[in-house]
């Protein structure tokens, strides 16, 4: 699931400079959804405070 | 500010993430610590950042590329948030995840990296002169060109080999949040 985002990064560059900047405009965009989908996974546990 | 300048701060901007990345590996490699998964979501955002700043060295400054790096740099915060309040009021024992570098951890700096470069970007932002569409003379192109596809293939090979050290810590499934091995050479899948 971590390799996903690595995985879009890295052909997002790749397409970016060959010249295909929307598709790697696309590309980041859905990174970023995936990404925020894995901070869900891992972000939303409950904070172990002591106080 | 000259056009130039703005073209340079860019270039030490990628430049400067590079580096960042590198002392990670630096911190996985040599001193043995495996990343958490919030600490690859924090290297995942320095490359969205490196993002819209090779996106402006490609293709000309706009607006929407400094905006692809801002959004990174939000998310990256956001995530070295988090962490910093997993250990902001530690239990006994718990003297947070890694080790310090210059007295902090690496997930402080990163959010110290992150609002930075918010910063530095909404600076750059009020230079508007930028985005004029009359480029370089052709020479000094040629230069920026040059150190760019450097730049680019610098990025590349960090994206890759995050990629692979990702596959091979966290195998195909969700990462561990205390890892202590490379799950795959052990024949974890999942």
């Amino acid at each position: 699931m971590m390799v996903l985002p690595f995985l879009l990064f890295t052909f997002s560059f790749w397409l970016a400079w060959k010249g295909r900047k929307q598709l790697a405009v696309t590309l980041f965009i859905i990174n970023v959804i995936v990404m925020l989908l894995i901070c869900k996974f891992h972000m939303t546990s409950t904070l172990n405070l002591q106080f | 500010m000259k056009k130039r300048l703005a073209i340079y701060i860019n270039l030490f901007g990628v430049l400067g993430l590079c580096f960042v990345l590198c002392g990670a590996y630096y911190m996985q490699f040599v001193v043995k610590e495996f990343p958490c998964p919030l600490c690859l979501l924090q290297r995942m955002c320095m490359l969205g950042v490196a993002f819209g700043l090779l996106l402006n060295l490609k293709y000309g400054f706009k607006t929407s590329h400094y905006g692809l790096s801002i959004l990174s740099a939000v998310l990256g915060g956001a995530i070295a948030t988090r962490q910093i309040l997993l250990h902001i009021c530690p239990k006994a024992g718990d003297t947070g995840y890694g080790t310090p570098v210059l007295g902090l951890h690496l997930y402080t700096w990163a959010l110290l990296f992150f609002i930075t470069s918010i910063v530095a970007i909404a600076l750059l932002l009020l230079y508007t002169k930028q985005f004029e569409e009359r480029g370089l003379r052709s020479n000094a192109q040629v230069k920026v060109t040059n150190v760019a596809s450097f730049v680019f293939w610098l990025l590349f090979l960090l994206s890759l080999t995050n990629m692979i050290f990702a596959l091979l810590e966290c195998g195909f499934g969700p990462c561990p949040s205390d890892p202590v091995n490379y799950q795959l050479l052990h024949g974890q899948l999942w």
